[in-house]
């Protein structure tokens, strides 16, 4: 099949530490922290007390089309979308009849949604009396209430997070969308597979990306259950360290970010600024365990080879790899691991950096957040460092670029993104310059 | 076969009726699944549903179930992994795990799926315990924060694990040992042929030589019953449950739940060459459409867009509207969405409306949710390997469109060779298939 190449010509994003790209990029460079105590409610008596929340007031539609855009997810993503969209030059309303809508698609990767659930509180007051009451809580009296209160069922029903994709095709005049979702490596996953879709033809045009709220007061502790977290409340910006020797877990984050990918001539033939190109991606499943990594990295690395293969690209030709990084025990040391089995020898002299030691780990967003990494690591010639990086694991022996950024040219680079349920997807991203990278 | 060719060589399905021979052989005998709710669904609106009586024991017997645990599992991954095994064995897979590693290496995974809902009781009662005594002593409700921990006692992290949305997938990757792509497509009723579509993109990329592909839709689970309920879909209640679900019917009142996981094997004509499986049907196009609808979970606002995307589909397969002898509608039993499909069939086929077989499942299995479109799926192979086509059941008076449909009372004996299947949704997104006899 001869493939059409897929660039990137928009980018938006909303992150614990700006709305803008270039002040996003400018801030990982200077090493710093997005993780705070988290603010969005008290939690005292948690677990994990800290977090990579977005801080500041959102500037964003208040609603597209039939969409409110009340909740924090879509608040999130309606406001990257907008962002990425005018950073395209493609934020002008198509009229209803305009065949380009035609060319137009979104894929999204969304998680749950935010605070949902909490809409059932005065029902179950009603119902159920105090919150201290001490009678058997009857659940088919609150399943009467909801039923005689539909509209609090719709508010609920928020939690599927099912407007996050129709909004934008709203947004963007899309004639196709897609959800999806490979928990951590959703992002990444939304990417490759717009690539995939402008490849065979289905779309010119992509909105992708993906949006994640989970800082909420029963996620948090229920990550935590999970001893996924980080614990170091007490030194919330050294709490995420990945490759570390004493790392401990990861930080939640939260945010949405979003690309446009176009078809290149399509591109081209608009004029459009083309920011860089997608070369290739690879994804392999553990098929091995719902939490944790397969502890040679097999899935990682082959995702790895596949995305080389797919460019067409040896391990030489890689500059750099934004890592999935996550800094808890099994990730750090299960991705050095695959990243050595992939690369061979060359892993050694692969600058490797987690971004998730500054803002967290964004979940459904973050494999397309740190796509925009890899891509400005590109255009500006900065990597971006791992902070919190002092004492060397011995099982995590790469060149993790620690604490300070540093300069490099880098033509292309790889983002490994690896999801709970063994979904692991590399993704290569290259300097457009005309012709291949 | 020529090498260009993906085949499907292997379905199942999970639904109220039993697995997909128990679904058939209702469906032919014109025998509805939904049936008034049980023990333990009191309150659940509308009161009845087709719900599936699959349990653990059963999964444990189907390819790659020994593995499964069902602690960490919800009715979602259920369904999912019932549907999953069915369509392995019926593909001659009985061992996925023991295949060479390549082969594993080049299966896939692609699910349709919903998000995981809480446990409605479990996760309340955190937002009751939650609750500010004081406020709610004046009949408000505010959350005391001091009090979430109090709240989590009970809980366990695979109570969270279990909510993420790729559960399905991430379980039947293991289940299948499946090492190649894997992904879950997320949204309402159409995403599980979407899943198939896009399974068969990726082989025609050429990412994989196999995959297991379908949809999950626990449709008399307690959080969509309740939900569907809040957003006006469903059917009324106090209906003969036996024919409340009246698809394409001028009585339907709304939707009626039903539980449906249902997938199918596709494969590269290669791949299924060299194991020596038989193709059932070849897949010949497929597309997709967004329509904005009338509300964010509403009725389907234009049928344009899927007039299009029907008549798009007919000619990438090479055929014209009179070649096709089979539609597996989508016919959800929701006025709104209803009339548009049934509009855009009307102006699609026109005056061979009557020669047509339009073939309605959802009066058997109730409304499926993620897996209702794949079901259809389903019942066109079934079709094409029986030679038989089952009644429309429960379609009494049809919509205005479809006034001049062929009706089809009991089930008759018919050569199905070209198959359409469409899938519907209340948020939009629509799907058609073309398949085709092998």
């Amino acid at each position: 099949m001869n493939r059409r190449r897929v660039v990137i010509t928009g980018m938006g994003t909303v992150t614990p530490h700006s709305d803008n790209v270039d002040t996003l990029f400018a801030q990982l460079c200077e090493g710093v922290s997005a993780v705070q105590r988290i603010t969005q409610f008290d939690p005292e008596g948690l677990p994990a007390q800290i977090a990579a929340e977005v801080r500041y007031e959102v500037d964003g539609p208040a609603q597209v089309g039939r969409y409110a855009c009340d909740s924090r997810t879509m608040k999130f993503v309606t406001a990257a979308a907008q962002r990425a969209l005018a950073d395209a030059g493609l934020e002008d309303e198509l009229a209803p009849d305009d065949p380009e809508r035609y060319v137009r698609a979104v894929h999204l990767s969304s998680g749950v949604g935010s605070t949902a659930m909490e809409a059932l509180g005065p029902l179950t007051l009603g119902v159920w009396g105090s919150p201290d009451s001490t009678e058997k809580r009857d659940l088919v009296a609150l399943r009467r209430a909801i039923a005689a209160h539909p509209e609090t069922a719709q508010h609920v029903e928020d939690w599927f997070c099912d407007f996050a994709a129709p909004a934008l095709a709203v947004m963007f005049g899309a004639d196709r969308i897609s959800t999806a979702a490979s928990a951590c490596a959703s992002g990444s996953h939304a990417l490759m597979d717009a690539m995939h879709m402008i490849q065979l033809g289905r779309a010119k045009r992509v909105l992708t990306g993906g949006v994640c709220t989970p800082v909420t007061r029963s996620m948090m502790p229920g990550f935590a259950m999970l001893s996924a977290l980080s614990t170091r409340n007490e030194v919330p910006h050294a709490a995420s360290r990945p490759f570390d020797a004493d790392r401990s877990g990861f930080i939640m984050g939260e945010g949405s970010s979003l690309m446009v990918l176009e078809d290149l001539e399509a591109a081209q033939a608009r004029g459009a600024r083309i920011h860089g190109e997608i070369l290739g991606a690879g994804i392999a499943t553990d098929a091995y365990r719902l939490t944790d990594p397969e502890p040679t990295g097999r899935g990682m690395g082959e995702a790895m080879r596949r995305a080389l293969k797919d460019a067409g690209l040896a391990p030489e030709n890689v500059d750099y790899i934004n890592a999935h990084g996550t800094s808890t025990k099994l990730n750090d040391a299960a991705e050095s691991k695959a990243v050595k089995a992939a690369f061979g020898e060359q892993a050694y002299s692969i600058p490797m950096s987690s971004t998730k030691s500054m803002f967290g780990h964004l979940i459904h967003a973050a494999g397309i957040t740190e796509a925009i990494v890899c891509t400005k690591t590109i255009q500006d010639g900065r990597i971006t460092p791992t902070i919190n990086y002092e004492t060397p694991d011995p099982d995590c022996d790469l060149d993790y670029v620690p604490n300070t950024a540093r300069e490099a040219t880098v033509k292309v680079a790889m983002n490994n993104s690896f999801g709970f349920g063994g979904q692991n997807v590399s993704v290569l991203i290259g300097a457009y310059d005309g012709g291949r990278a | 076969m020529s090498s260009n060719d993906i085949v499907i060589t292997g379905f199942g399905a999970v639904t109220g009726a039993g697995d997909d021979e128990a679904f058939r052989a209702a469906w032919l005998e014109g025998t509805s699944a939904v049936r008034p709710f049980e023990k333990g669904a009191e309150g659940l609106p509308p009161g009845y549903g087709a719900q599936a009586a699959f349990v653990h024991k059963d999964l444990r017997a189907l390819p790659g179930g020994r593995g499964l645990r069902p602690g960490t599992m919800t009715e979602f991954t259920f369904l999912a992994c019932g549907a999953v095994g069915r369509a392995l064995k019926s593909a001659g897979v009985d061992a996925p795990d023991a295949d060479p590693e390549e082969v594993m290496d080049r299966r896939g995974v692609y699910l349709g799926s919903y998000t995981n809902f809480p446990k409605l009781k479990k996760h309340s009662k955190l937002t009751h315990v939650m609750g500010d005594p004081e406020e709610a002593h004046f009949g408000r409700y505010s959350i005391a924060d001091a009090r979430i921990g109090r709240g989590m006692k009970g809980f366990t992290g695979f109570d969270f694990l279990k909510l993420m949305n790729n559960m399905p997938t991430a379980h039947a990757s293991i289940q299948a040992a499946a090492r190649g792509p894997a992904n879950t497509l997320l949204g309402h009723s159409s995403v599980g042929l979407q899943a198939v579509g896009k399974a068969v993109d990726s082989l025609r990329l050429g990412l994989a030589d196999q995959f297991v592909a379908g949809g999950t839709g626990p449709g008399t689970s307690e959080g969509l019953c309740t939900f569907r309920h809040g957003s006006r879909l469903l059917a009324d209640d106090g209906l003969d449950p036996a024919t409340s679900a009246r698809p394409f019917d001028r009585g339907a009142t709304g939707l009626v739940p039903g539980d449906v996981g249902a997938a199918v094997v596709v494969e590269t004509a290669d791949s299924a060459r060299a194991r020596g499986a038989r193709p059932i049907a070849y897949v010949k196009a497929w597309n997709d459409v967004f329509v904005p609808p009338t509300a964010p979970r509403g009725g389907l606002s234009d049928c344009n867009p899927l007039i299009r995307i029907l008549e798009g589909v007919i000619a990438e397969a090479g055929w014209t509207p009179a070649d096709v002898d089979y539609v597996a509608a989508s016919a959800t039993g929701l006025y709104s969405v209803d009339v548009g499909e049934a509009a855009a069939l009307s102006v699609v086929f026109g005056d061979s409306l009557s020669e047509l077989t339009i073939a309605v499942h959802t009066g058997v299995s109730g409304f499926g949710e993620g897996g209702h479109a794949t079901l259809g799926l389903v019942g066109a192979l079934q079709s094409m390997e029986d030679g038989r086509v089952a009644p429309q059941v429960n379609l009494g008076e049809p919509l205005e469109p479809l006034r001049g449909m062929s009706r089809i009372h009991v089930a008759v004996e018919r050569e199905i060779s070209k198959a359409l299947v469409i899938a519907t949704s209340p948020e939009g997104s629509l799907v058609v298939m073309a398949i085709e006899k092998a």
